[in-house]
């Protein structure tokens, strides 16, 4: 028997063992996703299964080369490809195609609840919380999608990008001193060159890699980026310009320093993805550096709980806004953080009032490092409706020019950053843009810390495969691209400053909605 | 498209209407006969303590309601039915009155005790204030009414037709006054009505507007989070409203107010070596984002004591200006100054953006 046979028959064994049925098979996972090989194009260099961190993909010898090496032949194991495309992107030879393999149900309306149901009760595994990354994937509707523009013909021109200036400058910040702050001086702004800044991504979450690209990008182009509930990390003390620093309920890394080194300081009381829910960065996950810069003991569970645990009413989160005005001199603006719920028009009016100089509101499809699923997919409201109708609160209350908005959860593109703005928010956050922009391939499983791209994992052999410096590139031109987009839109509607749109929603118009949708919205129907 | 033409004499004498019937005549094709008007300051010069309260009513039932409305709301010193003249093509008009006002309701006590309530001290703030409220309450109260204008010592006569035909039903060739807004309409957005022709005024502020204001929206929601009620249905509408609520509410001066409203580009604002003018503009444009005005517009802007010309700042609209031994004009077509000014001294494009304020004494703002 040659060797080749030999290895043949060794395979062939390994997998004609006595099989029984068991009923430990009755909560195997269903296969999402399944990597198929194109043999002919293969070349067996392995570097997939190099590159898949899910142990999707192993090597079965089939063969002996020249040298007497065996020669293996990449086989999925068909059991946790969460489709990331990772393995697909790597292979030099194009031999790999990510295919989806839907649970084939008997029950249209129990589907999609089979499959986690047994995740969930698998005797072999201990019961729990299903978990979840990135936003929701919810089928419920984008608004978004049923909103048009308006555009100029014949009454008035359209503006060419390319010939005319149109400016995109947006301020953040309190535009009315009113009363108490008047004798403070000039109230502190942040200046954005563009209305988009990256969203909370805290080093835990993400490595510091994608921190340092969104720094540079932010400090390149003139907007901000945000650390996220993580603290700052020394390597990015120097972006201090272009930095929002992030105080949350856990205070990770809250200190001097970190209030020197920031352009404005956010209070997170909650995230889109999880309103009410605080956060869990595993003891494993806590390396070094996330230890120095969260300071917190290495390899401890970091923990932060779900309220802040001195604020548990409005009038202590004035003392916490004041608290940290006084902290920085009152020379930074100070941004509040919440999720967008049912009643978010009080709540944003009550922020208001508390002093906040910037209120982010987060919608049901923000992002998150790691969420209760049930959670993510029932909880919260759409950022659309949710900022006009704090836009519209605000006005009627009076208060709009003492804060401004910013939208965020759910932003996938420029047309979106500039719908957001008609229906009333000065600028955006976009995280996941900023994960897809790197790669991502959005398989939600952020919380493993296994990501195949290296963007949300901390894992040292992982982090290594986001190369700054081609990461800035990438953000920089999404940020650009998007900018210009945002132009292009604005030319077509005569109008060359960003700030004549914010709330504009006179250009707007809805498909499709219904009329309370519609009231809500605060637009017209199309036609109309 | 629109028409406007516009004057001020700087040596303060006083301007034909007839002459400015005749300039907007010229301008003929400009407009389309769904509205014209003019705007005329210094024609109530025994009345000058007294608002002047324009207003329009549909039917005789309205004028009913109106009346009592003012009454409950202001002590009126003397009205009476603005003199009109029949002209063939205006085939309806709306019944149209004058009142002249102060504020305070018309209560006997003041007429008993005989105090004259020009004298009465009040804070001018306040009243005009009070004003600017009744405005808008009669707005909104008397359907099928509006306030044409409410200023002092001036007067907003408009309609629908073509301006020649209004300013022969109103008789405009007999008036004379300081300055003249004039306007001649071709609507594109919004019905014709007699509310919606130009020229708009609140208290003395008066505008004409050839132009699409692009950023109506957000200059309308920010005006009503201030109080402000935009009830006429068109654009032009917020400008009046800007107007007043940057100078009296925010206290901007009157080049401050125009820089907010048609800033320069932010690249030309970094090119301003003057560090203190340009931290000025730049702070403005900071903190009234919703006020600018965007858009292509030419506009006329006059508060009785002024003339503001003003082009957008990409200059989609056309507006010239002329200079004659002190009277100024401007004119979205150099033909008017053929009637207004054939021996003028100097014809010029008003720059992008520029505001152009003509006083009693010459001034020129250059925010670029």
């Amino acid at each position: 028997m040659s060797l080749t046979e030999e290895l043949i028959e060794n395979v062939l064994s390994n997998t004609s063992s006595h099989n029984e049925l068991n009923m430990k098979n009755n909560w195997k996972r269903p296969v999402r996703f399944v990597p198929i090989f194109d043999y002919d194009r293969c070349t067996r260099c392995g570097l997939c299964a190099e590159a898949c961190t899910w142990g999707e993909i192993k090597l079965v010898p089939e063969d002996i080369d020249k040298n007497g090496q065996p020669v293996k032949k990449p086989v999925a194991n068909r059991f946790s490809c969460g489709g990331c495309h990772y393995c697909e992107r790597q292979c030099p030879e194009n031999a790999i195609s990510i295919v989806e393999t839907p649970f084939v149900s008997s029950h249209r309306y129990w589907k999609d609840d089979q499959e986690n149901l047994w995740r969930q009760v698998d005797p072999n595994k201990t019961g729990h919380v299903l978990l979840i990354s990135n936003g929701s994937d919810s089928e419920i509707i984008s608004y978004f999608d049923h909103l048009m523009f308006d555009a100029c013909q014949v009454t008035n021109p359209p503006i060419d990008p390319l010939r005319e200036p149109i400016e995109l400058k947006t301020f953040l910040g309190r535009k009315d001193p009113s009363d108490e702050l008047k004798n403070e001086g000039v109230t502190p702004f942040l200046e954005l060159n563009t209305p988009i800044m990256f969203s909370a991504m805290s080093f835990g979450s993400i490595n510091l890699n994608v921190q340092i690209a969104e720094a540079r990008v932010a400090e390149k182009i003139g907007t901000f980026w945000n650390t996220g509930e993580g603290g700052l990390h020394r390597k990015l003390d120097s972006f201090r310009n272009n930095t929002i620093v992030q105080v949350a309920s856990g205070r990770f890394g809250v200190n001097p320093r970190f209030f020197k080194n920031c352009a404005a300081v956010e209070i997170k009381i909650g995230q889109g993805a999880k309103p009410g829910i605080g956060g869990h960065l595993p003891g494993e996950k806590v390396t070094e550096e996330i230890s120095k810069t969260r300071m917190i003991p290495k390899g401890s569970d970091a923990l932060s709980p779900a309220p802040h645990h001195d604020i548990y009413s409005i009038e202590d989160l004035r003392q916490l806004i004041f608290a940290i005005k006084e902290a920085t001199h009152y020379e930074k603006p100070v941004s509040v953080k919440v999720s967008a719920v049912h009643n978010i028009a009080p709540i944003a009016a009550g922020i208001a009032r508390a002093g906040a100089d910037i209120i982010a509101i987060d919608g049901f499809r923000g992002g998150t490092g790691a969420a209760p699923r049930r959670i993510r997919q029932s909880m919260g409201i759409p950022i659309e409706l949710a900022i006009s109708s704090a836009d519209k609160r605000l006005r009627e209350e009076k208060i709009r020019d003492q804060v401004s908005l910013v939208a965020a959860g759910g932003i996938r593109n420029s047309a979106d950053v500039l719908k957001a703005i008609c229906l009333g928010a000065d600028a955006v956050y976009i995280g996941t843009a900023v994960l897809v922009a790197l790669g991502c391939g959005l398989c939600q499983r952020c919380y493993a810390g296994k990501c195949a791209y290296g963007i949300a994992t901390n894992r040292a052999d992982l982090a290594g495969r986001v190369d700054i410096d081609l990461a800035t590139e990438a953000l920089t031109n999404l940020i650009l691209a998007w900018s210009d987009e945002i132009k292009e839109l604005m030319g077509s509607m005569g109008i060359n400053a960003i700030g004549s749109l914010v709330g504009n929603r006179d250009r707007l118009r809805g498909i499709n909605l219904t009329t309370e949708e519609m009231k809500v919205l605060g637009i017209k129907q199309a036609g109309l | 498209m629109c028409g406007i033409v516009g004057g001020i004499d700087t040596n303060g004498s006083l301007l034909k209407g007839s002459e400015f019937i005749d300039a907007i005549s010229v301008q003929h094709e400009r407009g389309n006969g769904l509205g014209g008007g003019f705007a005329v300051y210094g024609i109530y010069p025994e009345l000058k303590d007294y608002y002047a309260l324009h207003i329009a009513c549909d039917n005789e039932d309205i004028v009913g309601k109106a009346d009592e409305y003012i009454r409950a709301h202001l002590y009126v010193k003397f009205s009476e039915d603005i003199p009109t003249r029949d002209v063939m093509s205006i085939k309806w008009h709306p019944i149209l009155k004058r009142y002249f006002v102060l504020p305070g309701p018309n209560n006997e006590d003041i007429k008993l005790s005989n105090i004259d309530p020009v004298s009465m001290h009040m804070e001018d703030r306040y009243v005009e204030s009070y004003m600017k409220n009744f405005v808008f309450g009669f707005n909104q109260s008397i359907d099928g009414g509006f306030v044409m204008s409410c200023g002092k010592n001036m007067g907003v006569f408009k309609g629908v037709g073509y301006p020649e035909e209004i300013g022969e039903f109103f008789l405009v060739d007999k008036m004379k006054g300081t300055i003249w807004l004039v306007h001649s309409r071709f609507p594109t957005n919004s019905q014709s009505w007699w509310g919606g022709a130009h020229p708009f005024s609140l208290l003395e502020w008066s505008v004409v507007h050839n132009g699409e204001i692009t950023s109506y929206g957000v200059n309308k929601n920010y005006l009503e989070m201030y109080g402000y009620k935009c009830r006429l249905q068109t654009d032009t509408e917020v400008i009046s409203y800007m107007f007043d609520f940057l100078i009296r509410e925010k206290s901007l001066s009157l080049l401050d107010t125009c820089a907010v409203l048609s800033p320069p580009f932010w690249e030309e604002i970094d090119a301003i070596k003057d560090e203190n003018k340009r931290d000025r503009i730049k702070r403005l444009r900071q903190m009234f984002p919703q006020a600018l005005l965007n858009g292509p517009f030419a506009i006329l802007v006059s508060n009785g004591k002024y003339l503001i010309a003003m082009n957008d700042n990409l200059k989609l609209r056309p507006l010239v200006g002329a200079k004659d031994r002190g009277r100024y004009f401007y004119s979205s077509e150099e033909s008017s100054f053929e009637i207004l000014c054939p021996e003028r001294e100097q014809t010029w494009q008003l720059t992008r953006g520029k505001p152009e304020i003509i006083g009693m004494k010459e001034l020129n703002y250059e925010p670029h």
